[in-house]
């Protein structure tokens, strides 16, 4: 057997086009168990909220060999939570462990504490998904606390951990 | 002597509600324990009153005075989430100084949990008391709420970033007893 070699990881910002690609990833039974996503959801669903993002998002895709395998959704707060957005995230099941993730990540946090002024990130992961919590905790995101009985999933109801990656220094 | 007193009820919300309500929503000392903002325009509230996102429950608190005038003071939004989370619900409120963490706010919470518990049949409802607020964890723990999470620089209030506790209450449907 030959070791999948390690190819590069484009970030870039999500696009209308994208969305029979992002419609695939959301096919995938880990995807679906490791997020809040329903199975046979339908494409028209999909491609609709790709070609109609909510005002205060800002999605991210991931490309490898000209296809997108990744995407990242950052929900900024309003108001009184202006400083704060909220994190989402997903990798096509045969691209994860492969640096999709990390990537995503890194272009993540360069626009929300570099050019958004967010001091408070945060994301919602299930307890027992150990290979997101670890990229979470590398980036330094920590675990607030636990949410019991937070979601369903594949038959039972399932906790999560709410985490946040908190600046207390001001931007100068 | 007794005294004809002051009575609270929890209702529905009505389209008349709209002046009373908007006037509960641009009370300072309300919002304080919110993440709502003051100065909010008519025409905002107005279409916020009138699209509510899906899935929402209001409760109206109301004071009737013994001269048969009525005033809203207090305000309780269950908000029940979609797909795989639905059985859980965000209970948010507004309170007047007069009846927040007394008979007032209990009775509008009661009443929120009465209709997520036998009427919806909710397993979670959550709720957010900002950090400083040393009364707030035993008022609610009262109806069962729970120290779950606390969000560090949750929201502005007074001026700094205050943190929040992220509470929770866990009810499981019970089953019909045979006869």
């Amino acid at each position: 057997m030959t070791r999948r070699v390690r190819r590069p990881v484009i970030v870039r910002g999500q696009e209308a086009e994208d969305w029979e690609d992002i419609a695939a990833i959301f096919e995938g039974e880990r995807v679906i168990f490791g997020t809040l996503q329903l199975p046979y959801q339908s494409r028209d669903a999909i491609r609709d909220r790709v070609e109609n993002p909510r005002p205060n998002m800002h999605a991210l895709v991931a490309v490898v060999d000209g296809r997108v395998v990744g995407s990242l959704g950052l929900e900024l707060g309003q108001g009184r939570q202006a400083h704060t957005a909220h994190l989402g995230m997903m990798v096509h099941d045969s691209y994860q462990g492969q640096g999709v993730g990390t990537a995503l990540m890194e272009a993540a946090i360069r626009l929300a504490e570099g050019w958004l002024a967010i001091t408070r990130l945060e994301l919602i992961v299930y307890t027992d998904n150990e290979p997101a919590l670890a990229l979470y905790r590398k980036f330094g995101f920590e675990i607030e606390g636990t949410l019991r009985d937070f979601a369903f999933r594949d038959g039972r109801y399932v906790d999560a951990y709410l985490m946040a990656r908190v600046r207390t220094e001001e931007p100068s | 002597m007794a005294q004809a007193q002051e009575t609270l009820t929890i209702r529905a919300q009505r389209t008349d509600d709209q002046d009373e309500l908007f006037l509960l929503l641009t009370n300072e000392a309300a919002l304080l324990d919110s993440v709502e903002i003051p100065y909010m325009t008519e025409e905002a509230f107005r279409d916020r009153f009138s699209n509510p996102p899906a899935g929402t429950h209001v409760l109206i608190a109301e004071s009737v005075l013994p001269s048969a005038r009525r005033r809203i003071v207090g305000a309780a939004w269950l908000q029940v989430r979609r797909k795989r989370t639905r059985h859980v619900a965000r209970l948010s409120r507004l309170c007047l100084p007069q009846v927040l963490r007394g008979d007032g706010e209990a009775r509008l919470i009661e009443a929120a949990l009465a209709l997520a518990d036998d009427w919806l049949g909710l397993r979670r409802v959550e709720l957010v008391v900002f950090a400083d607020d040393p009364d707030a964890e035993a008022f609610y723990g009262r109806f069962g709420f729970e120290r779950e999470a606390l969000m560090r620089r949750y929201a502005v209030r007074r001026g700094i970033y205050a943190d929040a506790w992220l509470l929770a209450r866990l009810h499981r449907p019970g089953q019909a007893v045979q006869p």
